[in-house]
């Protein structure tokens, strides 16, 4: 069998269980940043519990999508993505006795997540240092854009205002003939921190099961995105800023983005001289320019590229590449990726069946894992749908006092506005899990 | 200073007194010119674990505008944090006592030379073995694209991230799909190979078992920042780029020119939108946007006409004036968008530890820091000249 044939039989015969099966987890944010983190560690198995305030619950529901068209059976598609595999509470912390609930859950929990404006839980008694009073294992994740303390640390933040504040913003776009300023779309501020945190939080999970210990994790989107900001080195050494380039990356020896005979675009990048030199081998003009890699050069370089790019049909770029070593792939649009054969057989497009949503597509796992697969099981609920199956399960609650709690508003659900609600044909009756009978994934 | 902020201070601080979280954990990267691999190991060093890195000569020559330091170029210098160096014909010597094996060659390649997962495995069952390659280890295009290097330009694009950057508007080639200013698809598969490798290890400790890793840099960032494929999921179609309003919510969440300066608008919910307008002494414009958002898939014009009235109107403010109404009102949010000479003069990423200052043979230089910030077991950067 081949090298790939015993790849594949290893990840499709994988078994087992998750990774993080046993850790659990509390969640108390809202919008990406934070969600984002709970939705991996539920990918990678654990048990989260999302808080939210009853009855309208994570405010980003109601941020309208592309025009009110964003709502899959009355929730939005990219909650239902974030908020996958988690079970969802709805409590009033500002109460004594919601606040009393939250402190219960984050006492039996491993790991606590919020994102909201710094200091927000302290004045309720939920920080990081009243909560390790009571749960000294605990490992406490705050995400903010600038962290919990420091001169900038009050300033707002989502993930745009984290992009001009790390300068990110100020690194993107062209430098000459385009005066725009750029944001990278669709919120990587907040997608790309919350999944660095995931390691941090793993490796506290480490080093508590060594030492008892659990700590405090003060997470920053806009350092989380300097980090990989090689602009600050390049400054500092050579005196001068790296400009903006466009599609052009600085470090190859030739790269850009190119439109091809059959009117597709392609993106084309020699990173080393030998891919250099394939391309020079076949590209009129580029040979005797490897080593010239200033910002007019790299531009010679493109153009040159360009005319020989726009010669040859996307198809041809490929082969092209394939055979001489040199990275080229096809910019794809959404529909393309959404449609992608290759993602559909590795499960990287998923098409599940949710108890509640029905049949939906989603994202798969993160990674592919051969002995403790990742899976998506459920999508998200309503603000305290899973309520019941918490306080009762969970909790050890009996279920006259969840009813009092409910009574008294301590504990509720949703109110039924547009991305906060049940899909259309629900009914509580005849949903065992929403009683707090079943599990979600119970037979 | 707040009491708060002054209890905070000193729980993270004496950082370099502080353990590290994976102490005794050891892994090895064989990257060869992946820097998604590079990162993988970078994220692991920066939490304490014992990194060896297989050097490779092309790496070292991948940098912005051929800059070096030290005859290395600026990414591997960056990404060399913590590492030492093993050969590659050493690396089964590593093999006994190893943790993590990283991966970034492409499928097939350590294989061929005997340091494949299938058989390490055999000899070492607890060994977790990360793979970060374009298309996978297994199926079709893995197989078609393995002698293909990848690169984190063909990932962006291959990612569908590229087709939402830029301005289609523009004359060509400034019209054309542009890329993140920074390696997005490779931070992507380096922070989901940390990850994952830490997963694994957690899992290891009560199973004992290894297992096999596998990252495709070309569907990492697109199953973890879902919209290409939710957006056509919902919509049926391909969103269009749009440079000043946010393709996602429609709505002023984007970069705009003030008289003076480049600002970020975030106006996510409507309350933030009608401040805005407010802000911009436009409120009529309220009224106006949500009706052109309520015909938008039909007539999409009529929110690129308030488009240009909006974006005249901030014009006419200067940058700061405006972050100041937004912060007196108290909504949305608006920032200058600053400037990397700026963001590196800031106190604050220093002292937080973001951005480092390294001695090399007396000149100053500056590199990314850590996000790790951890109260008992801080991240750190463990970079010489």
């Amino acid at each position: 069998m081949s090298y790939f044939g015993i790849i594949e039989n290893l990840i499709k015969n994988a078994r087992g269980p998750p990774p993080l099966e046993g850790v659990k987890v509390v969640e108390f944010s809202h919008y990406i940043l934070g969600p984002n983190i709970p939705r991996l560690l539920a990918q990678l198995g654990a048990e989260v519990i999302k808080i939210e305030p009853p009855p309208r619950g994570d405010r980003w529901k109601y941020a309208s999508m592309w025009g009110g068209k964003g709502f899959y059976k009355g929730m939005r598609i990219d909650y239902l993505y974030l908020n996958s595999n988690k079970y969802f509470v709805g409590i009033d912390f500002k109460k004594e006795e919601g606040r009393k609930l939250v402190v219960e859950l984050a006492k039996r929990a491993d790991v606590f997540v919020e994102n909201m404006e710094p200091g927000t839980l302290d004045k309720y008694g939920l920080g990081y240092l009243q909560l390790r009073e009571v749960n000294p294992r605990l490992i406490y994740v705050s995400a903010s854009g600038y962290g919990n303390w420091g001169p900038l640390s009050k300033l707002p933040s989502y993930d745009i205002i984290g992009q001009a504040e790390s300068g990110m913003i100020d690194i993107t776009g062209w430098e000459d003939g385009v005066n725009e300023a750029y944001r990278l779309p669709d919120y990587p501020g907040d997608w790309l921190p919350s999944t660095m945190a995931v390691s941090a939080i793993i490796a506290a999970l480490i080093y508590r099961e060594r030492t008892g210990k659990g700590q405090y994790i003060d997470l920053s989107q806009a350092a989380s995105m300097q980090r990989f900001m090689y602009h600050f080195t390049y400054m500092s050494l050579t005196g001068s800023r790296l400009k903006r380039s466009g599609f052009i990356d600085p470090s190859a020896y030739v790269s850009g983005v190119f439109k091809t005979a059959d009117g597709k675009f392609a993106a084309l990048a020699a990173m080393t001289q030998r891919q250099y030199d394939a391309l020079a081998e076949v590209v009129p003009g580029l040979r005797g320019l490897r080593e010239a890699r200033d910002a007019e050069s790299l531009w010679r370089k493109y153009e040159a590229v360009k005319a020989w790019a726009s010669g040859k049909t996307l198809d041809e770029l490929l082969e092209f590449g394939k055979k001489a070593g040199v990275p080229i792939q096809p910019v794809l649009n959404d529909k393309e990726v959404l449609d992608d054969p290759w993602r559909a057989e590795r499960g990287s497009v998923l098409k599940i069946r949710d108890r509640l949503y029905g049949e939906i597509v989603v994202p798969g796992p993160i990674v592919k894992m051969s002995g403790t697969p990742l899976a998506v099981k459920w999508v998200a609920r309503p603000v305290g749908y899973h309520n019941k199956l918490v306080l009762t399960r969970k909790l050890g609650l009996p279920p006259a006092e969840v009813e009092r709690l409910e009574r008294e508003g301590v504990v509720g659900y949703w109110d039924g506005q547009l991305g906060n609600m049940p899909p259309p044909g629900w009914s509580a009756e005849s949903d065992p899990v929403f009683r707090g009978e079943k599990d979600e994934v119970e037979p | 200073m707040s009491d708060r902020e002054e209890v905070l201070r000193k729980l993270f601080g004496d950082r370099e007194a502080k353990p590290e979280a994976l102490e005794g954990v050891k892994a090895v990267e064989i990257c060869g010119t992946n820097f998604g691999c590079r990162i993988a190991g970078s994220l692991l060093s920066e939490l304490g674990a014992e990194v060896y890195t297989v050097p490779d000569d092309d790496a070292k020559r991948i940098t912005p505008h051929g800059a070096t330091i030290e005859g290395v170029g600026i990414p591997y210098f960056v990404e060399s944090r913590g590492k030492r160096e093993v050969a590659l014909e050493d690396v089964p010597k590593l093999l006994p006592e190893l943790d993590i094996l990283i991966d970034g060659l492409g499928p097939g390649k350590l294989y061929s030379k005997g340091l494949g997962y299938p058989q390490l495995a055999e000899r070492y069952p607890k060994l977790i073995y990360v793979a970060i390659s374009q298309f996978g280890h297994y199926g079709r295009k893995a197989e078609e694209y393995a002698d293909m290097p990848d690169s984190d330009l063909t990932g962006q694009a291959y990612n569908g991230y590229m087709a939402m950057l830029g301005n289609p508007a523009l004359p060509e080639p400034y019209s054309y799909p542009i890329r993140a200013g920074i390696w997005l698809a490779w931070a992507f598969a380096g922070a989901a190979g940390a990850l994952s490798a830490l997963a694994a290890y957690w899992a290891r400790m009560r199973s004992g078992k290894g297992q096999f890793i596998d990252i495709a840099i070309n569907e990492v960032l697109s199953v973890d920042h879902p919209y290409q494929i939710g957006a056509p999921f919902v919509l049926g179609a391909p969103r269009q780029r749009s440079p000043t309003i946010d393709a996602n919510i429609l709505v002023t969440y984007t970069t705009a020119r003030a008289s003076d300066g480049f600002v970020a608008l975030a106006t996510v919910i409507w309350p933030e939108v009608e401040a805005f307008f407010e802000i911009i002494g436009r409120p009529d414009l309220a009224e106006r946007w949500k009706k052109a958002l309520e015909v938008w898939e039909k007539d999409p014009g009529q929110l690129k006409e308030l488009e240009k009235e909006v974006f005249a109107e901030v014009a006419k403010y200067k940058a700061e004036d405006l972050v100041k109404a937004s912060r007196e009102k108290g909504r949305p949010p608006i920032a200058v968008v600053k400037s990397v000479e700026w963001v590196a003069s800031q106190p604050h990423w220093r002292m937080r530890g973001a951005i480092v200052e390294v001695e090399c043979r007396g000149r100053k230089i500056l590199v990314p820091g850590t996000p790790y910030m951890m109260s008992e077991t801080p991240g750190r950067v463990k970079l010489k000249c």
